[in-house]
């Protein structure tokens, strides 16, 4: 019997997409049908070039139909479907010429879903309906896919259907970049919703409705939808766990912890090896702070075994995102050897996990520690790719490391840099005072490129720390002259006048956005130990946003040292939130770095009696005492030397 | 026909501080007072003839039935109340005259209350009223043992109040009784009730491992007929079981006889206790809610009350705290508390919820909002509360409205206000003390001494401690308060280290540095002020290679203090903490 197999696909301005989806099928498919729904790039001619037989369909809202016009050019003996911005995965093509020789009416492929964005791509492994016997009663029905699962067997009671997981098809649709726009998404969900009026009781239909609402991130009726859906469902339905799955994440994004919790427990009865229901009540029960349960619950997705593809599981829920979340919980009790230990084993279940690099790094305290951080990362990783050292050089900029991300930056070729990269080694450079080369960098950006105001507003920093008044003066004019918002430009106009010792210039009030420049602007002038032009900034702003943002700023000025300022400011915010607990563990973070410990252990107090709720106020206080007493007794041992349960219990307390 | 008479018989044995009370209640609802004495040292028979001139001698002989039928051969009425002297008969509600008037009656149960410790009693139904004709049978717990069930009546008044006895006392009864009881048994080892007198007399001792066999027995053997016995000894045998720590027995027990008795409440409620001591909290609230559905039992059932209302929503309130349903948790707080508003309990779990939860702001305003703070009791208890969490502002508010009217509130008054910051405040209220107590307590002493060092008033500070120095009592307080003083202002102690050694003057050292770390102001140079007290007080007690230890261990404590905290409220994160 022959085994011909056509492939059939229904595209529109798919140019990016198409060659790398009809690259992957050459010795697969016998036959290529491409029905073009009314592409204004050059789709139509690339499918031709490409040998398909490609046909024009004016697009009337109706999916099926489309789709159908496909089926029916097709001559192959089976149907192959795909979308444009998928591609068959290599090898698949001789897996798939051996199953179409078996007695199956069709088959359920696996398919790998990228999401994500640049340098942080996860997967997700799912099963699709997309390989069939090619027969004219065997036609979409509907807005999607899978519906003609059911016209199979509506037709031919022994349709027999196979899972054939190593066909692999690769989706590349839902990488950031690709995202369509929010138009053609809504125009999906309005198609389905209008195909949901006619036909209520189509379950399937629905859980796709829901799927739609999802991605929309309109979660409130998402969950409507999925609850319907899920009613009087047969359990052993191929997408009930993945339906319960986005109950419980439409919840969990809504907030309301209750249910989904409650939804988690239900769905555990059903599928009690089903990794991503430890892993997301484990998050549930972590923004609980019912750590006991969320460490119980990750230790648990750990152990959970290799899961079925249909379950859809989220990469990592059984690895290193459980991993990682356990070091984050780790890191809440200040037990910074566990939470390495943690994230080291999430990069060793996947090297290409960002999030635990940053947060191993972070622990290791660049800013301050820069060789001794170098050194260990040298230790666990190798970075030779620009990629990884760029990469590297972005994570050490985020604590902000600025020598040591200089130092990663340096390892890549300059032409390797983008813009905005080639930004931040010149404010790295900057942070070194090495200003003309900084300068040279910033200079080169065009004032085309997107990243022209943040090159100008570092140009001016040159300036700025040099103390340089009318350079500064003319940049700024310049600056202005860009359509900055008005928070920008106020703080920038404050840049010029903090170098002015005046008394009578208008003080600005500023929000978020402003303050948030302010913040970045003071941090890096700390930095540099211009401890003077920092205040200075902060004199040109009016009292009632220094006092709001009195906490932040307190909290980079002790930060780097300058606990003085940093304990003015905390207590300015105390002033008025004397029952803000955060601020209180700051001022006695503050006072314990000054030596007064007593007034420290009273703010700990209070911090703890505001919100019981935090581990880290506990371990805090825990270890101030243990200092305080360590103090004690070391004191004591110098003026009694004679007295041995002194010294006794002196290395009692050093022991623990 | 003419009126039934009633007449009061009763045996006593040096009553003499209780029989006018007793009697003085009673003499105008009966008929006839006969007194028999079993031999009193006291003054006993002479207050009783102030009643009646029918006061008899008995020698007494191990029998209790003996003596009570000797009284019984006295009365001249139709009808027999049998009361003791530590019971009293309230006679503002029931009528005894209407219930003796019922000719199908010829005995009567009524409600005997006796008041536990923490305020709740348990009911007891016993046979106190009877026809002319019945008499006493047994020595040692006589009853009155009726033949025709249908002539016996129960009734919910007049309720009859038992006072509680010294422990001591109740405990020489006790054994007292045991041995009569051992010896009765001897003779009749087959009689149930002496098995359940048994029994209850070793759980009164505190013997749970030797009352389980014989309420066993009685459990067994009993029918329903004498549930009024039946039901005590099951409780009874549940609470032996519980304390020896046998709860699978108890539970097992409980839904035995939960089945046979579905209406018993106190049932459903002891197997909820059992399964939430187990940690098994949702099936424990399945029983409580039938506590609840069951309601209150019928009178012939040995009933703790509150069993089928607030008891049980205040633990089904815990059981659902304890399992992380803490909104659902308070729900039924509210409920304990409206069902019964003097049972404070719930109300102090709703606090510290709020506390945690929301903030202590919304904690004390909750309070004031719905009345709770009016009762003094239960707002020392939730200014207590306020302060040991760190709230000594709050605290303060919770009694401000007795300012100036209770001194014990005063007392409390003048330690939250010398640690928020209101020293001025505090030494007006120690004036007003002064003013109204003939000697000025110790605690509130060393607060004043405190408040005055913060304020710097050394001179003033220095001559109360020297007056607090006069009383011999107070001389170790005075001295360390002394030393204190002098660490202030020249620096050094003015004792000799090494008799800083005195536990006692450390003690009140430690306690004042337990407060400090309490204390809560709002400005952050009075704050400084506390701070500077506790180094000062720290710095003292680091003088003595005798006190430092006691420094240390006291910093231990509290970091000890700190670290239980943590485990309590995040279950020891496995290897999480330190």
């Amino acid at each position: 019997m022959s085994n011909k197999i056509s492939l059939c696909m229904i595209v529109k301005n798919e140019q990016q997409n198409l060659l790398r989806c009809l690259g992957s099928v050459q010795n697969a498919v016998d036959e290529i049908i491409v029905v073009d729904t009314g592409s204004t790039d050059g789709t139509y001619l690339l499918a031709e070039q490409a040998g398909a037989k490609v046909l024009s369909f004016p697009w009337n809202g109706n999916f099926s139909q489309a789709r159908n016009t496909s089926l029916a050019c097709a001559t192959g003996d089976w149907i192959l479907f795909l979308d444009a911005d998928e591609a068959l995965a290599a090898g698949s093509d001789a897996v798939l010429r051996r199953i179409v020789s078996e007695d199956n009416e069709g088959y359920f492929l696996k398919i790998i879903n990228f999401i994500g964005a640049e340098g942080c791509v996860e997967s997700c492994p799912d099963l699709v309906f997309r390989l069939f016997r090619n027969k004219p009663e065997y036609r979409f029905r509907g807005a999607i896919h899978e519906q003609i699962v059911d016209v199979i067997l509506e037709n031919n009671r022994q349709a027999r259907y196979q899972i054939a997981e190593d066909v692999v098809i690769l989706h590349y649709g839902y990488l950031n970049e690709q995202i369509t726009e929010k138009d053609k998404k809504n125009r999906n969900i309005n198609i389905i919703k209008q195909e949901l009026e006619n036909a209520p009781h189509n379950q399937l239909l629905r859980y796709h409705y829901g799927v739609e609402l999802f991605r929309a991130d309109r979660l409130a009726e998402a969950v409507e939808e999925f609850t319907q859906a899920a009613e009087g469902i047969d359990p052993n339905t191929v997408y009930f766990p993945k339906l319960l799955r986005y109950i419980i994440l439409s919840y969990y994004g809504l907030k309301d912890y209750d249910q989904a919790a409650s939804v988690s427990k239900q769905a555990l009865n059903l599928f009690p090896n089903y990794a991503d229901l430890y892993y997301y009540r484990g998050l549930i029960e972590v923004d609980r702070k019912n750590y006991a349960q969320a460490y119980e619950l990750f230790q648990q997705a750990l152990t959970m075994p290799e899961q079925p593809t249909y379950y859809a599981s989220f990469s990592g829920t059984k690895g290193f995102r459980a991993y990682y979340q356990l070091g984050r919980m780790a890191e809440e009790f200040y037990n910074e050897e566990k939470a390495l230990k943690y994230y080291i084993l999430s990069l060793r279940d996947n090297p290409n996990f960002v999030l635990a690099l940053s947060a191993i790094v972070q622990i290791l305290n660049p800013r301050e520690n820069s060789e001794y951080t170098k050194a260990a990362l040298e230790k666990i990783f190798e970075f030779c790719t620009p990629e990884a050292n760029i990469l590297m050089g972005k994570i050490c900029f985020a604590e902000p490391a600025y020598e040591l991300a200089l130092d990663y930056f340096s390892k890549v070729d300059q032409t390797c840099l983008d813009s905005y990269t080639a930004v931040l080694k010149a404010i790295c450079l900057i942070q070194q005072r090495r200003f003309l080369e900084a300068l040279r960098i910033l200079e080169a950006i065009s004032p085309e490129d997107a990243q022209y105001p943040l090159a100008k507003l570092n140009k001016i920093l040159c300036f700025w720390i040099e103390k340089n008044r009318s350079k500064v003066r003319s940049l700024t004019e310049e600056l202005f002259a860009m359509h900055l918002s008005l928070e920008t430009g106020a703080v920038v106009g404050i840049i010029r006048d903090s170098l002015y010792k005046t008394t009578s210039s208008p003080v600005v009030i500023l929000g978020d956005e402003g303050m948030a420049l302010v913040k970045n602007i003071m941090l890096r002038a700390l930095d540099l130990d211009e401890c003077q032009l920092a205040e200075a900034l902060l004199d040109r702003i009016d009292q009632s946003t220094l006092r709001e943002y009195a906490l932040a700023v307190g909290k980079i000025f002790s930060q780097y040292g300058y606990y003085d300022q940093g304990q003015s400011y905390v207590a300015l915010y105390l002033e008025q939130q004397p029952e803000c607990a955060e601020a209180n563990f700051q001022m006695a973070e503050i006072l314990q770095q000054k030596e007064l410990l007593t007034e420290a252990s009273l703010y700990y107090h209070q911090a703890l009696a505001t919100d019981p709720q935090e581990p880290r106020y506990y371990v805090k206080l825990i270890k101030l005492y243990k200092k305080m007493r360590h103090a004690l007794l070391s004191e004591a041992c110098r003026n009694f030397p004679n007295i041995p349960v002194l010294q006794e219990l002196l290395e009692e307390v050093a022991r623990e | 026909m003419k009126q039934p008479t009633i007449s009061l018989a009763m045996i006593v044995r040096n009553e003499g501080s209780r029989l006018h009370e007793c009697l003085q209640d009673i003499k105008d609802s009966i008929d006839e007072i006969v007194i028999v004495d079993t031999g009193s040292s006291d003054n006993t028979v002479e207050i009783a003839s102030e009643y009646t001139d029918k006061v008899y001698h008995f020698t007494w002989c191990d029998d209790f039935s003996a003596a009570r039928n000797f009284a019984i051969e006295r009365v001249h009425c139709d009808w027999v109340l049998s009361l003791d002297a530590d019971e009293r008969l309230d006679m503002s509600e029931g009528d005894l005259r209407a219930l003796i008037d019922n000719p199908e009656r010829e005995a009567y149960c009524l409600p005997l209350h006796a008041i536990q410790a923490d305020g709740n009693f348990d009911r007891f139904m016993v046979l106190r009223l009877f026809k002319n004709k019945f008499r006493f049978k047994g020595a040692i717990h006589e009853q009155i043992i009726i033949d025709d069930p249908t002539v016996l009546g129960y009734t919910l008044f007049p309720i009859l109040w038992h006072s509680t006895v010294s422990t001591k006392e109740r405990r020489s009864r006790r054994g007292r009784n045991i041995a009569l009881l051992k010896k009765a048994l001897s003779a009749d080892p087959d009689n149930l009730f002496l098995q359940y007198y048994i029994g209850t007399e070793w759980l009164g001792l505190g013997r749970t491992d030797k009352a389980i066999s014989p309420l066993r027995q009685v459990l067994a053997k009993l029918t329903d007929q004498h549930v009024l016995f039946r039901s005590p000894a099951l409780r009874y045998l549940i609470s032996c079981y519980k304390s020896e720590g046998r709860f699978n027995e108890a539970i097992c027990t409980c839904l035995e006889e939960s089945m046979r008795y579905p209406e018993y409440s106190d049932l459903f409620f002891e197997a909820g206790i059992l399964f939430e001591l187990k940690g098994e909290y949702e099936i424990a609230v399945k029983w409580f809610n039938q506590a609840v559905a069951a309601g209150k039992p019928p009178a012939v059932f040995h009933h703790t009350g509150g069993t089928e209302s607030y008891l049980a929503y205040y633990h089904i309130g815990h059981c659902l705290e304890r399992s992380g349903m803490s909104k659902q948790a308070k729900e039924f707080y509210h409920c304990a508390l409206q069902a019964n508003k003097h049972y404070d309990h719930p109300l102090y779990q709703l606090t510290i919820l709020e506390l945690a939860q929301v903030s202590a702001d919304k904690a004390y305003i909750g309070l004031q909002e719905r009345g709770y703070l009016t009762d003094p009791v239960v707002a020392a208890r939730m200014a207590e509360l306020f302060w040991e969490s760190g709230f000594p502002d709050l605290a303060e508010r919770c009694l401000v409205q007795f300012e100036g009217k209770n001194a014990n509130m005063v007392r409390l008054l003048v330690r939250y206000k010398t640690y928020s910051g209101k020293l001025a405040e505090a030494l007006k209220l120690i004036e007003w003390l002064r003013t109204s107590e003939p000697v000025l307590g110790l605690e509130e002493a060393v607060d004043e001494i405190i408040a005055l060092l913060i304020k710097q008033d050394f001179s003033v500070a220095k001559a109360r401690a020297l007056e607090l120095w006069r009383i011999p009592e107070a001389r170790s307080v005075a001295l360390s308060m002394l030393n204190l003083i002098n660490i202030f202002r020249i620096g050094k102690p003015s004792c000799l280290p090494e008799l800083i050694r005195a536990r006692k003057m450390t003690q009140v050292l430690v306690d004042i540095l337990e407060n400090c770390w309490r204390s809560k102001v709002k400005d952050w140079q009075m704050q400084s002020m506390y701070a500077a007290l506790i180094n000062k007080i720290m710095e003292l007690l680091a003088m003595s290679p005798g006190t430092v230890d006691m420094l240390a261990a006291y910093l231990k404590e509290k970091s000890n203090a700190v670290s239980v905290n943590l485990n309590h409220n995040f279950e020891a994160v496995r290897g999480m903490c330190l």
